[in-house]
């Protein structure tokens, strides 16, 4: 539990920057590639593949989703974690936080490899 | 003892805070304020179901179409929905709470209020949905 209240101001940090990158950017690119688009209103899926590949094969488009995505992994825990105290889960400290901040982890690897392969 | 000495941690226990009477479910603020807890899940939903995506761009087009045709099915399309609407109440709620964080003052300007600095948030997140929809949508080259 030591190592998980000194990294605290990080875990916020990331929290932070999850949060309003969850806010402003996630709801449109969610709209777009997971509902829009497989609804057909942008296009047939090979228009809308070459167009995505254009957009997220560049380094620009790589860094963005791997921002977005990792970061708002980051504070879905974060936020996790705090709201299973506040419904008095305090003895589960340990076990909880390491788990949610782990998946935290697991996701952003996952992300970097899955995007990293684009 | 010197003020520094007094902000050593004391080797008596403290039972942690307790929470306000009536909570997580008595009073519409802490339902609310519950659902915003909540919305974590919903939000790491939405980008498993966004890596899923890129990793079926990876795949090449026909990866994609067989994407798109799973988030076309019915189920999947109700999942989606839904998760959209928690991550819609998330951003909403997350901008409307961030209005709070106070402004750079820019010389005599004064500084703009707190509910304005509210409206131009939720201003500036639907400018960036539209800014996100025009790029990916390929309306700005056809």
């Amino acid at each position: 539990m030591k190592l998980i209240r000194k990294l605290e101001p990080i875990f916020w940090m990331l929290f932070g920057a999850g949060g309003f990158l969850g806010s402003l950017i996630l709801p449109g690119l969610f709209f777009m590639i997971v509902i829009g688009m497989p609804l057909g209103l942008f296009g047939d899926p090979f228009t809308t593949f070459v167009r995505m590949s254009t957009l997220f094969g560049n380094p620009v488009g790589k860094a963005l989703l791997v921002a977005v995505i990792s970061l708002v992994f980051w504070h879905a825990a974060h936020h996790l974690r705090h709201f299973a105290f506040d419904i008095g889960l305090h003895r589960f400290q340990a076990p909880l936080s390491f788990a949610l901040y782990g998946l935290a982890l697991a996701g952003t690897v996952v992300t970097f490899a899955v995007v990293g392969a684009l | 003892m010197s003020a520094h000495a007094a902000t050593r941690s004391s080797p008596t226990r403290t039972l942690p805070a307790r929470p306000p009477d009536g909570f997580p479910f008595a009073h519409p603020r802490y339902r609310w304020y519950v659902l915003f807890a909540a919305t974590g899940l919903p939000l790491a939903l939405a980008c498993v179901l966004l890596l899923m995506g890129v990793c079926a761009l990876s795949q090449g087009s026909v990866g994609w179409a067989r994407y798109m045709a799973l988030m076309a099915s019915p189920p999947m399309l109700a999942l989606s929905v839904a998760t959209f609407g928690a991550v819609l109440y998330f951003a909403i709620r997350f901008l409307w709470v961030g209005r709070k964080i106070p402004g750079v003052r820019l010389g005599p300007i004064p500084a703009v209020s707190m509910e304005v600095a509210g409206v131009l948030q939720l201003a500036g997140f639907v400018k960036l949905f539209l800014l996100i929809v025009v790029l990916l949508s390929g309306w700005l080259f056809l």
